[in-house]
């Protein structure tokens, strides 16, 4: 397996930072504050083409895989979290481009990468706490003209509020003995209104990200909003799910090497005792194992995006780069913060808020329970 | 050797706790949201009898041993960290410099009101390039008449925007090193202490943390606090005491922590079962809870040798640095566990203790020069060689 980056991802790595360097640094830190999305940095974004580079070039992408999306997403995140978020606004869109109709891909791609557009969909499954299936917060019954009426709530769904259309998972086929048969996926106009939103206020971190709360009453989807078969979307879901751990772990790598890159920094120019604190071993040490934490979730993260792009299935190694990322994004993090002593502790810095937003992989996509527990089944297999 | 609290700090343990969730609880996050040192709430407990325990009663205290006070800031912080540091850093650590080596009209003009919350004292330490190397500062006080002339910059100064009793460490004879080291009481709020600003902080946000500017500040040598060139070492006691409350902090925030996993642990169901009732988070709330209470043992060991007068420098180092690291680690777990429960509320009670936990392993000595203490203590590294 080749293990380097081929020129055009060295490019599209470099172009990723120098813009995030360029653009992030004046919006940063009150986009966090006020917890407001940043409108001029995301339209700037999708003119220099990053946002959506997954979706085919028909319908106005540029016809990459997932893993030139997550080195633009872990350059991002390296330098700003919450600005980094901006690529989070096809979220969702991979269950079109995997399972739409043509139609449905003509219609809802292309605006998406032109910025005119944004789509949003529910952070972490309910299919999480397994037992919790059928109580799932949203159900579809067939109404007029083969279309659906739905009915619920969702909670967290990231771009909830900005959103032109959500990706929903209903229980359609609540009588089927199997789990995977019991769901489907919809694409929602947002415009309806009996549609209730509420913006989710006040988080812990990627405050810049927006994330609301869902509740539908009775809202007509037109079987044109169905994506794929009915009563397929657990199968969707999950390889959506797949995607998006992936995208995680990218994320969690690149806020994990923006506090390695800060804290070098800081070591090589805080003077204390006459030196510079990184003459002190207590500091070097932090940054190797900071560094090596950081590379050897690289390497999970790299393979694993790179199997999906060749269409093989390693839910084992996407679980262990989703789950180890995370773990040693709050670590690296949180000794970046150590480094940086007390200023490590104010808002003056990058650093806390690293913090704060490292946090919010802890349960997109999925908790550590959960991965470990998937790798433990794959590994032991059934006995 | 008894391993068991004694009858009064038990009462005093279930008089805190019973109080501060009937009179902390419901008013946490009004308080933390407002971001700024809780002056109505502070005076309350003042006159409710929190403050300043630990003081003698010649002086209005109470007498309560370094137990209790790791009894209270531990209940306190359970709750709400910030405060735990205002109480001992204003009213249980810093006035012990005045005990130690004030003059007898400090003690009477300063302990009392102190203890009682009528007056906040502020220790004005810290520089931009005096950190973890504190004597690197640069602020001056230079002899005029009977006079001293202070000049020099200070930053992360706790609550110096209600302290109007300013414990400035200055240099009198930078020449001398730390032989040339003292420290003044300054009054009020004189023009010539310019708050310069109120530092954003990730945690701790019902504690004021500044920067400031003194400029040409008159203090009369009668304000000098203890003698000229008095350097570190009679305020090296207090130093520990304040790591043994920070420690004591710490491990409140990871007790209060461990709760609410507790709680969420029992509530939330997976496959019809409470999560509690699955072999790996059982382990995990099991493994927080074995170091909780190990290093709350130790903590309370360190309170007893200080109380006995015996020297407890490596064991207050011993549990600032465990316990800060202890508090850290359990609240990145505890996130990790509550997820989304966590995520959305920045406020929330484990949000909070996220936000407050690294500060403790930071603040009062960072958890590297806790190491370096508890080396010289133990003879690995020449007492010369490390004099902080």
């Amino acid at each position: 397996m080749k293990d380097e980056l081929t020129e055009e991802q060295i490019d599209i790595k470099k172009a990723a930072r120098e813009f995030a360097i360029g653009e992030f640094p004046n919006v940063a830190k009150d986009a966090d504050v006020n917890e407001e999305f940043p409108k001029d940095l995301f339209m700037k974004a999708c003119r220099n083409g990053f946002i959506g580079v997954y979706i085919g070039e028909k319908y106005g992408g540029a016809g990459l895989g997932l893993f030139e999306h997550a080195l633009i997403l872990e350059e991002f995140w390296r330098v700003d979290p919450g600005c980094g978020n901006i690529l989070l606004s096809t979220i969702g869109s991979q269950l079109i481009q995997l399972y739409g109709t043509e139609e449905q891909k003509r219609r809802f791609l292309p605006p998406l990468s032109r910025g005119e557009a944004i789509m949003g969909i529910p952070s972490c499954s309910e299919f999480e706490f397994r037992g919790d299936l059928l109580k799932t917060g949203m159900s579809a019954k067939k109404d007029q003209d083969n279309g659906f009426s739905i009915h619920g709530e969702k909670a967290l769904v990231i771009n909830g509020t900005l959103a032109d259309h959500l990706i929903l998972t209903c229980l359609t086929n609540p009588n089927s003995d199997l789990i995977a048969d019991r769901y489907s996926n919809f694409i929602v106009s947002t415009r309806d209104d009996r549609i209730c939103k509420q913006t989710l206020k006040n988080k812990l971190g990627i405050r810049a990200t927006d994330f609301a709360y869902f509740s539908l009453n009775n809202v007509h989807v037109p079987k044109e909003g169905l994506i794929g078969k009915e009563n397929k979307g657990y199968e969707q879901i999950d390889k959506f799910l797949d995607w998006l751990k992936v995208c995680t772990a990218a994320q969690g790598l690149g806020v994990s090497q923006g506090a390695l890159d800060q804290s070098i920094k800081y070591a090589r120019t805080r003077i204390q005792f006459n030196v510079p604190i990184g003459r002190f071993e207590a500091i070097q040490f932090k940054i190797a194992d900071m560094a090596t934490k950081i590379e050897s979730a690289r390497w999970l993260c790299y393979r694993a995006a790179r199997k999906i792009d060749r269409g093989e299935e390693d839910k084992k190694l996407i679980s262990m780069a989703k789950w180890y990322t995370a773990q040693i994004c709050l670590e690296v993090t949180g000794e970046a913060i150590q480094i940086h002593g007390g200023y490590g502790f104010i808002k003056d810095l990058d650093v806390e808020r690293f913090y704060r937003d490292a946090q919010s992989l802890s349960f997109v996509s999925g908790r550590k329970y959960f991965e470990k527990k998937a790798i433990a089944e794959n590994l032991l297999g059934q006995f | 050797m008894e391993f068991e609290l004694t009858e009064d700090q038990k009462r005093f343990q279930k008089f805190a706790h019973e109080y501060f969730e009937k009179e902390l609880a419901p008013i946490v996050v009004e308080l933390e949201k407002k971001d700024n040192f809780p002056l109505d709430f502070f005076k309350q407990i003042g006159r409710d009898g929190f403050l300043g325990i630990n003081l003698p009663q010649k002086y209005g205290g109470q007498e309560m041993d370094s137990i209790s006070c790791c009894i209270l800031i531990e209940e306190v912080s359970h709750i709400c960290p910030g405060i735990a540091a205002c109480i001992f850093t204003t009213t249980l650590v810093s006035p012990l410099s005045i005990l130690a080596v004030g003059s007898e009209e400090q003690k009477e003009k300063y302990l009392g009101p102190l203890g009682r919350g009528e007056r906040i004292l502020t220790l004005c330490f810290t520089e931009p390039d005096a950190g973890s190397d504190n004597l690197n500062i640069r602020t001056t006080a230079e002899k005029s008449g009977d006079y001293y002339i202070i000049n020099g910059n200070k930053i992360f100064i706790t609550n110096a925007t209600v302290g109007d009793v300013h414990l400035i460490v200055a240099y009198t004879d930078r020449s001398k090193g730390v032989k040339g080291l003292s420290m003044f009481l300054a009054d009020g709020h004189p023009p010539e202490i310019d708050i310069s600003r109120k530092l954003d902080k990730l945690g701790w946000h019902t504690s004021d943390t500044v920067e400031l500017a003194i400029n040409n500040l008159k203090v009369h040598k009668e304000q000098m606090l203890g003698p000229e060139g008095i350097g570190l070492s009679r305020t090296l006691d207090t130093l520990s005491f304040g790591r043994i409350m920070m420690a004591a902090s710490a491990i409140g925030i990871a007790q209060g922590t461990y709760d609410e996993c507790v709680k969420f642990c029992n509530e939330r169901m997976a496959n019809g079962k409470p999560l509690i009732k699955l072999q790996s988070i059982r382990h995990q709330l099991v493994n927080m809870y074995i170091d909780i209470e190990m290093n709350r043992l130790m903590i309370y060991k360190t309170a007893w040798k200080k109380d006995k007068g015996l020297r407890h420098r490596k064991e207050s180092s011993i549990v600032k640095y465990y316990a800060g690291t202890l508090a850290r680690r359990i609240t990145m777990e505890a996130v990790q566990l509550l997820g989304g429960d966590a995520f959305t509320d920045h406020d929330s009670l484990v949000a909070r203790h996220f936000r407050d936990a690294p500060i403790y392993t930071i603040g009062d000595g960072t958890s590297e020069i806790q190491q370096e203490i508890i080396s010289r203590e133990m003879g690995f590294v020449d007492k010369k060689e490390i004099r902080f």
